[in-house]
């Protein structure tokens, strides 16, 4: 027991009351601080949470506060997917806001601008189109300084329950974006099968470039005695001509089902950021007719599509389809 | 005369303000007949403005984001209403009224029956009770800060957890509010005893307990309500480890007025503070585990169901373990700073108020950190709340239900900071207002610290500390 507890009570009450404005002076310092220091707080852990699944509100408050003209409240989580991997990191957002998501005319209306940032949070491209760009995940994966990434486009907006899937691989530029290659395949031979065709980035070369390899997962019984997926095969192998330049096909399977676009000079195809990429690979690779349409239903009723031809505005670019069938 | 309505100057009716203001503030007045008639004006006033306008609120944000995402987002709201040949739709105000207004009246009925079992037939009176349910509602209204989180982006879990606990408390608080009052109006039964062993002092002259041997905390005329028996983690000799830690927290957790009581005497000052830093640690730890999804890799999540290969997650990626352990780290720290501040503001709120006397700050300091063991089960009990919800709502029972459990605890997103905040808040007035030294006034002096506690505690974490963003950590 203290001598200073048995002061008076108006004593130690003007002791209590110079403690608490101290203590108060402290805490509002130390807000003061935290104001300052939170947005670099915010910047850092953002940077080193690319690729964590459940922290998609700070990459994209991290973004937002950086480039503050992609912005998008939805009511219902974000629109943003962050990724990370040996070779890469980054995030890719949705952009266009709500109100925007409207008919174009040309495609289905699902398309949606998304931006794609780098490990360092940097805007480095917009691409539009019908999903979120990251099977497999975006990456320099040519080595020329760009990044690439493969996203899914609708093949045929007359018929969306055909079996088949048109694969682009783009590469982003701040002015404009790049078709590297675009792959049609289809499903009909391994959907009974329940298997699953993935693109998928192979390892680095010696050159620093990776194959676009195309990965057959079937199910089945593990070793372990559980089900799951079997270690996956590989139907086809794509390799880049030269830095900056397109995929070329170096393994296919011979039975028609995968079907592939390139120019004859080996150059990749420009077209704008503004620009649908799912209605650009329909332009350079129309689906055919019976393309993904089981064998057993009639070619003919297929409904007619107008993705077949080339939109009469624009000139027809130059396509040199690889007949895989013999 | 009722227990509700006891004055010791009963036979001169108060002014016509005062009982209006005691009517207001649900005190005992003369003049009852006026009171349960403000009373009966102000419930359902308080309904309709804090209770029935957050479920409207949050089905109006829902409609809205459905209207905007384009889902079928209410599927089974929309459903359990009349068609639309019927004549009933919940857009029209009549239908609203009288299903408000049967809730209310549902709501007091048995509220009432449960005041009655409490309480006893022979003290019980309607009177009484309209006091302790307006009574109910205004301490209802501490909680509100629980509603900030209600808003379109809510999850229905959410909700429904928060609802359930709003109307838990509307239904047993006359009860709870009764059976106290019925309580203090008992004459006191405390009686010193030893604080080791509980052997009656009545009559003592030794500085030894004359049972256990063991010498007494002090003599100071300062810290003259020592006698009390302590809790059984603060004893000695604490016999089992193991049945003395359970006993500590189901007093704390169960009768936090009798903990607090035992928490009086000013000794033992390491093990508060080691118990406080232990828990913390721990309730930490689990909201990593349960909150995170970074704990599940592939392969864990593999042994309850097939995962499909999906080349955009951070596994397939061969993101490095030290990354990962990064990511661990942060979030443990995130949960950390959530949660530690709640028993430090405990403490510091204690020793804020100007002139407390000192022993009755220390009282509290113990309080609070003894206080943190409860950040724990509040967690537990949130979750597993969301959990029943979430099986309820999808049909998940026995075996599904613990295979999920397993696979991923809590289901992610885990228990928002606001709700644990204000659930200790009240907790802890709930303790302090049991200490020997403020017990005076307990009911005042709970709603006074409830409200500084969860005040403070939103401006410290909305206005000089604001972290939305951060909040993705947890």
């Amino acid at each position: 027991m203290t001598d200073l507890q048995r002061r008076p009570t108006n004593l130690r009450r003007s002791r209590d009351v110079r403690r608490l404005v101290i203590a108060l002076a402290l805490i509002v310092t130390a807000s003061l601080m935290w104001q300052g220091a939170r947005d670099y707080a915010v910047r850092e852990l953002a940077e080193s949470s690319l690729g964590c699944g459940s922290r998609a509100d700070l990459i994209a408050a991290a973004i937002w506060h950086r480039y503050p003209a992609l912005r998008m409240e939805t009511p219902y989580g974000l629109p943003l997917v962050s990724y990370r991997s040996a070779a890469t990191a980054g995030a890719a957002c949705e952009v266009r806001s709500v109100t925007e998501r409207l008919p174009t005319g040309t495609s289905l209306g699902h398309e949606q601008r998304y931006a794609v940032v780098n490990a360092n949070l940097d805007l480095v491209g917009v691409i539009v189109g019908s999903s979120l760009p990251l099977l497999p995940t975006p990456g320099d994966r040519d080595a020329d300084g760009c990044i690439e990434t493969v996203t899914s486009c609708i093949p045929d907006i007359g018929n969306l329950s055909r079996s088949a899937g048109l694969w682009a691989t783009a590469r982003l530029g701040p002015d404009s974006n790049e078709v590297a290659a675009l792959v049609l395949v289809d499903y009909t031979p391994w959907r009974a099968a329940k298997v699953w065709i993935r693109p998928e980035w192979g390892s680095q070369n010696a050159d620093g470039r990776q194959e676009l390899l195309f990965l057959a997962w079937s199910p089945g019984r593990l070793p372990s005695g559980r089900m799951g997926f079997l270690p996956p095969e590989t139907l086809a192998v794509f390799e880049w001509n030269h830095p900056g330049g397109v995929l070329r096909p170096t393994l296919l399977p011979n039975d028609g089902s995968f079907l592939v676009w390139t120019l004859p000079d080996g150059k990749p195809y420009p077209f704008s950021p503004d620009e649908c990429v799912d209605d650009v690979a329909r332009k350079l690779l129309p689906i055919p007719d019976d393309f993904g349409v089981p064998a057993t239903a009639p070619a003919a009723s297929q409904p007619a599509t107008s993705t077949t031809q080339a939109p009469a505005s624009q000139p027809a670019p130059p396509l040199h389809l690889d007949p895989l069938i013999p | 005369m009722t227990a509700g309505t006891i004055a010791p100057t009963a036979a001169r009716p108060q002014p016509l303000l005062r009982a209006l203001w005691d009517a207001l503030l649900a005190r005992p007045t003369t003049r009852a007949r006026l009171a349960v008639g403000v009373q009966l004006v102000l419930i359902p006033l308080w309904h309709v403005g804090l209770v029935l306008t957050f479920p409207w609120a949050w089905y109006a944000g829902m409609r809205e984001a459905q209207s905007l995402r384009g889902g079928p987002v209410l599927q089974q709201i929309e459903s359990s209403t009349p068609g639309p040949d019927g004549s009933v739709s919940l857009d029209e105000p009549g239908l609203i009224l009288a299903l408000s207004a049967g809730a209310l009246g549902a709501e007091g009925s048995l509220a009432f029956l449960l005041y009655w079992i409490a309480v006893g037939r022979r003290r019980a009176s309607s009177a009484s009770f309209v006091r302790l349910w307006w009574q109910t509602c205004l301490l209802g209204t501490l909680a509100l800060p629980l509603a900030s989180y209600l808003d379109g982006r809510l999850r229905a879990a959410d909700m429904i957890v928060a609802g359930g606990l709003a109307v838990a408390w509307l239904l047993a608080g006359p009860a709870l509010l009764g059976s106290e009052e019925k309580r203090r109006h008992r004459p006191c039964r405390w009686r010193p005893v030893c604080p080791e062993c509980g052997y009656s002092l009545r009559r003592a002259v030794s500085d030894r307990c004359p049972e256990c041997g063991e010498p007494f905390p002090t003599t100071s005329r300062v810290y003259r309500r020592w006698a009390v028996r302590r809790l059984p983690w603060e004893r000695r000799n604490r016999g089992s480890l193991l049945f003395a830690y359970i006993n500590t927290v189901l007093l704390i957790v169960f009768c936090p007025c009798r903990a607090s009581r035992g928490l009086v005497t000013p000794d033992h000052h390491g093990r508060p503070v080691r118990w406080a830093v232990g828990h913390l640690l721990l309730a930490a730890l689990l909201g990593t585990v349960a909150g995170s999804e970074l704990i599940y890799p592939t392969w864990f999540t593999e042994l309850f169901a097939p995962v499909v290969p999906r080349p955009g997650t951070v596994w397939e990626n061969g993101a490095t373990h030290a990354r990962f352990v990064l990511w661990i780290a942060q979030s443990f720290l995130a949960w950390l700073i959530v949660m530690a501040p709640l028993p430090a503001l405990g403490v510091a709120l204690g020793a804020a108020v100007p002139g407390r006397h000192p022993a009755a700050k220390r009282a509290i300091a113990r309080w609070s950190l003894y206080g943190a063991v409860l950040v724990l089960p509040l967690h537990v009990a949130h979750c597993t709340a969301k959990l029943a919800v979430w099986a309820s709502a999808t049909g998940s029972t026995g075996l599904m239900l613990a295979f999920t459990g397993i696979s991923r605890p809590f289901l992610a997103p885990s228990c928002p900071p606001t709700f644990l905040a204000v659930l200790y808040g009240l907790w802890w007035a709930r303790g302090v207002s049991a200490t020997p030294y403020l017990s005076q006034r307990r009911l005042p002096v709970f709603a006074a610290h409830a409200a500084l506690f969860i005040c403070v505690w939103l401006i410290l974490a909305k206005v000089l500390f604001p972290a939305t963003e951060l909040a993705s950590l947890l």
